[in-house]
């Protein structure tokens, strides 16, 4: 399941949590930086070039908010954001200045590693085009065609709009902001309640068990998760 | 009164042997005295009055109406218009004097009031500080409470890659996860009771409430089978996520201890049958049934019976409330407990 070599760098001010994270992902296979606050984050990113940062929101002098912006203004590298429970409005800040998904304090190990890997998956195959294969379900990109255990769907164009930009975020929460702004071009007067119609039919077509979503799951406040992981 | 003061002053001037001159001036402070304290009319009577005296008693010839000396008459005339235009002045300068005091009055109401809003404001900006204080309070207890679970979870972890049997490490790891819902449940409502946070729904389908409910036990879920099944025509609640997955998870902790590990537990979601306001989510086991005492426990205070479950129980029925919903504990047929939450319904049907 891992990827050997990847580098990732935890940036917190809690010395025991910095040292928990950076024990548990040394034991998933992952070489490890640590920082105890932002500056240090900026400073070991741009001389290391980690394949992924896991930064906390709330630090001394240089905060989790300053390093995403740093970072994403020398690069993609993937960001994950430890927040707390209740911090939605923090949550979402962050992604909107670029980070790439967040885990929510106190979070579990096997949850924190999934997180990771989705994240380092997704950069990797970052740009792919054509035909995107999740069990059961493919997007075939250039002929838009969606086919569900073999069956082919058919979707609105809305529909096939929104499926294409969670799946090619697959592991990635996409906020409502940026669905309107893909979807529907930012055209005025779309609002959040519009999305969640086209989300919720979308779902009922894909989704063979309703009661258990299989593909696409709701991030209270944020927007919506592509959650399958890719074949291949 | 005024013509009383003005025979006063007749007899005190012939009493004195006072002359024309003399006696004149004695009028008009007498006129002067009547305007001040009487009024205009009074003094228009007063002057009058003196008027007539003047001539009778002190312009020759003396104790006639007739005046001899034409000199006398633009004296006479003189006293009277003085006499007069005195009043009237005064009268005007006692109206002004009257105005102003109750423009006075009118200012000093007026500062009272500002005093009073000043003070109110104050009172409101030391509430607000209080309530920044209590929600900077609830985020530092927070942090405080969170970060060593969290360090410990971590701890664990690390001590589960060492332990030759794991079965200890997996029950550390079941009561940390217990205390850490423990602590989101209490500081929850203490966010609520503070007033500093306020539930905040939005359409949440219930499908997805579920979902949010068996990510959070993954110990005390494991190997047990759980089935979930939405109707149809069920209507997305209108409710805070993360409440309501809260409340969920507390219901659905409670039955998976309530009942044997070997019996399933079910999740079930439908529309309510008394009508579209509301979506009823529940939580089915085949445990023992509802424990005496808390068949309502959205209902029932902190000073509830708080046994197994209890606790969790009353926080699930506060934490309802908060959103408009109830939770109700009910005798399952066939042998168990439904527990069974209802939220209010989006509107706009099922989604």
């Amino acid at each position: 399941m891992t990827r050997g070599g990847d580098t990732i760098l935890v940036v917190d001010d809690d010395p025991s949590i910095r040292r928990g994270l950076a024990a548990e992902l040394a034991a998933a296979g992952y070489g490890t930086l640590e920082a105890s606050d932002g500056e240090e984050g900026a400073r070991l990113a741009a001389e290391r070039e980690p394949d992924l940062v896991l930064t906390d929101l709330a630090m001394p002098r240089v905060d989790g908010f300053e390093l995403i912006a740093r970072l994403r203004r020398a690069g993609a590298t993937p960001i994950l954001v430890l927040s707390v429970r209740g911090g939605d409005a923090d949550k979402i800040r962050a992604l909107d200045l670029g980070a790439d998904d967040y885990v929510v304090k106190p979070f579990s190990v096997p949850e924190l590693l999934a997180r990771v890997r989705a994240q380092l998956r997704r950069h990797a195959g970052e740009g792919a085009v054509g035909v995107l294969e999740f069990p059961g379900l493919t997007l075939d990109r250039e002929r838009r065609r969606v086919a569900v255990d073999g069956r082919d769907v058919h979707l609105t164009p809305t529909e096939l709009s929104i499926l294409e930009l969670l799946a090619a975020h697959a592991g990635k929460p996409v906020t409502i902001r940026q669905i309107i702004g893909r979807v529907w071009s930012g055209a005025p007067g779309t609002t959040p309640d519009a999305v969640r119609v086209h989300v919720g039919s979308l779902r009922r077509k894909i989704e063979p068990d309703p009661a258990r979503p299989r593909y696409i799951v709701t991030e209270p406040w944020v927007g919506y998760r592509f959650v399958a992981e890719p074949v291949g | 009164v005024a013509l009383a003061g003005v025979g006063a002053a007749t007899a005190a001037a012939r009493a004195l042997g006072a002359n024309a001159t003399t006696a004149g001036f004695v009028y008009l402070v007498v006129v002067l005295l009547a305007a001040a304290r009487l009024g205009f009319p009074a003094a228009v009577a007063a002057s009058l009055s003196a008027t007539a005296c003047y001539n009778r008693f002190f312009l020759p010839p003396i104790g006639t109406w007739t005046i001899a000396d034409p000199a006398n008459w633009v004296a006479l005339a003189v006293f009277l218009l003085a006499s007069v235009l005195v009043s009237r002045l005064v009268a005007n300068e006692q109206r002004r004097a009257e105005e102003a005091e109750a423009r006075r009055m009118e200012v000093e109401a007026l500062l009272v009031e500002r005093e009073r809003f000043l003070e109110e404001r104050a009172h409101h900006e030391a509430l607000r500080e209080s309530d920044a204080f209590r929600t900077s309070l609830l985020r530092a207890v927070s942090h405080d409470l969170r970060t060593p679970i969290t360090a410990l979870r971590l701890g664990l972890e690390r001590l589960r890659r060492s332990a030759a049997d794991s079965a200890d490490v997996d029950a550390l790891s079941a009561e940390t996860e217990r205390l850490s819902r423990r602590i989101d449940n209490l500081l929850s409502m203490a966010r609520l009771d503070a007033g500093t946070s306020v539930p905040r729904p939005e359409p949440a389908p219930p499908a997805d409430l579920f979902r949010g409910a068996l990510d959070a036990l993954p110990l005390v879920l494991a190997g047990r089978r759980v089935t979930v099944t939405v109707a149809e025509d069920t209507p997305d609640a209108l409710a805070d996520p993360t409440l309501a997955v809260e409340i969920l998870t507390n219901l659905l902790e409670n039955a998976a201890r309530a009942a044997k590990p070997e019996t399933p537990l079910e999740l079930a979601a439908g529309p309510d049958p008394a009508g579209p306001e509301h979506v009823r989510l529940e939580v089915r086991d085949r445990g023992p049934g509802v424990p005496a005492g808390l068949e309502r426990p959205s209902q029932a205070g902190p000073s509830a019976e708080t046994g197994r479950g209890g606790l969790g129980l009353v926080i699930c029925g506060s934490l309802a409330r908060a959103m408009g919903g109830t939770v109700t504990l009910l005798e399952r047929p066939g042998g168990g407990t439904v527990a069974r939450l209802e939220l209010p319904a989006a509107p706009g049907g099922a989604g």
